[in-house]
């Protein structure tokens, strides 16, 4: 792992710390994505759930929530509450380049915690900024010729003549 | 002469065995491994890639390269998944089959592989079917609730035969999709 992006990581996560140190008591997890939804960090506060069951794979969500909001005249997304049974999700965007969301368990710290919110994204606009920039320097994707299933071929005969399978 | 490259990606959580299933198939193939990738290796008109999650390369022809892929498996390290796995032609997600409890742990990692990468052929490997333990792959496929066309092959990581069987089960799947994607 590049030392930049590794390093870009862990101020990611230290502010995904600091978030929930912002209220302890209400916030249990915190996660912030790339713009298509993907975790780049989170953490869970340990007093409140347990950490075992709180990592999410998050492109599905964003991506509905992305198809929920082309169907609606109201621009991309902003802020979103979600209220369930238990807990209450709040998702706000970070500018065009990610998403930061916390799990809180009290209706009465929406507005508080959104404030939390908002005190964040220009910090974590900067820092994703970085890594994307950091991402693109250090990995460019291979292109290839296209590829057969004559060569596929070649390679399962290959590797038997190697290995007398 | 253009050459062509045959992307597979090793994924699965941390302590897995995606290191030991490379490896071991180092062993007994030509595999390179600790050599960077760099644009001069590589044609023109194709674009390079890291050198940082390179596990080896094994070359089939004179115009034909086998790249094997290895991805963090740390969640912390989740963004840099999709920016491997990207263009690949096939994945083998390895999970340690040793306990039940170990396989729910990369639940998060394999769902994120099938959303990103739903169309990408790929074979789960159960490793670890030596452990005393070992949950048998049914089960695995159960508890990843992969789909019913998926394969599911035990892996013993360490052992020869095992990892080929399953490295070359990854290729099958990938000849049949692009044979179903030319019709």
């Amino acid at each position: 792992m590049d030392s930049d992006i590794q390093r870009i990581i862990n101020e990611i996560k230290l502010s995904a710390e600091e978030i929930v140190s912002e209220s302890p008591d209400q916030i249990k997890a915190v996660y912030v994505m790339d713009k298509e939804g993907t975790v780049i960090a989170y953490t869970t506060n340990t007093t409140l759930v347990n950490a075992g069951n709180m990592f999410f794979a998050m492109p599905r969500f964003i991506s509905s929530l992305k198809g929920l909001l082309t169907t609606l005249p109201i621009g991309s997304i902003d802020y979103i509450l979600i209220q369930g049974a238990e807990d209450i999700v709040q998702l706000i965007g970070i500018r065009e380049i990610g998403y930061l969301m916390v799990i809180i368990n009290s209706e009465s710290s929406i507005g508080l915690t959104r404030i939390i919110l908002e005190k964040y994204t220009n910090r974590l606009y900067e820092l994703l900024n970085k890594l994307a920039g950091a991402s693109e320097e250090e990995l460019v994707e291979v292109v290839n010729v296209e590829i057969t299933p004559k060569d596929i071929e070649d390679v399962i005969s290959f590797i038997r003549s190697k290995a007398m399978l | 002469m253009s050459i062509k490259t045959i992307k597979i990606v090793i994924a699965g959580p941390y302590g897995a065995g995606k290191t030991t299933f490379v490896k071991t198939l180092s062993e007994v193939l030509p595999i390179e491994t600790d050599v960077p990738i760099t644009k001069s290796v590589i044609d023109d008109n194709k674009k390079s890639t890291t050198v940082a999650f390179d596990y080896g390369r094994m070359k089939v022809r004179e115009d034909l390269v086998v790249h094997l892929f290895g991805v963090p498996g740390q969640e912390r390290f989740s963004f840099m998944w999709k920016i491997i796995a990207r263009g690949m032609h096939g994945y083998l997600f390895i999970v340690d089959s040793s306990s039940e409890d170990k396989i729910k742990e990369a639940l998060g990692m394999y769902n994120f592989f099938r959303e990103n990468f739903s169309s990408t052929p790929h074979v789960i490997a159960a490793n670890k079917q030596d452990a005393p333990s070992a949950v048998n792959t049914s089960t695995v496929k159960t508890i990843l609730k992969a789909p019913y066309e998926v394969k599911v092959m035990p892996l013993i990581a360490t052992n020869r035969r095992s990892a080929l069987f399953v490295l070359v089960a990854l290729l099958e799947e990938i000849k049949t999709y692009l044979v179903e994607m030319s019709k």
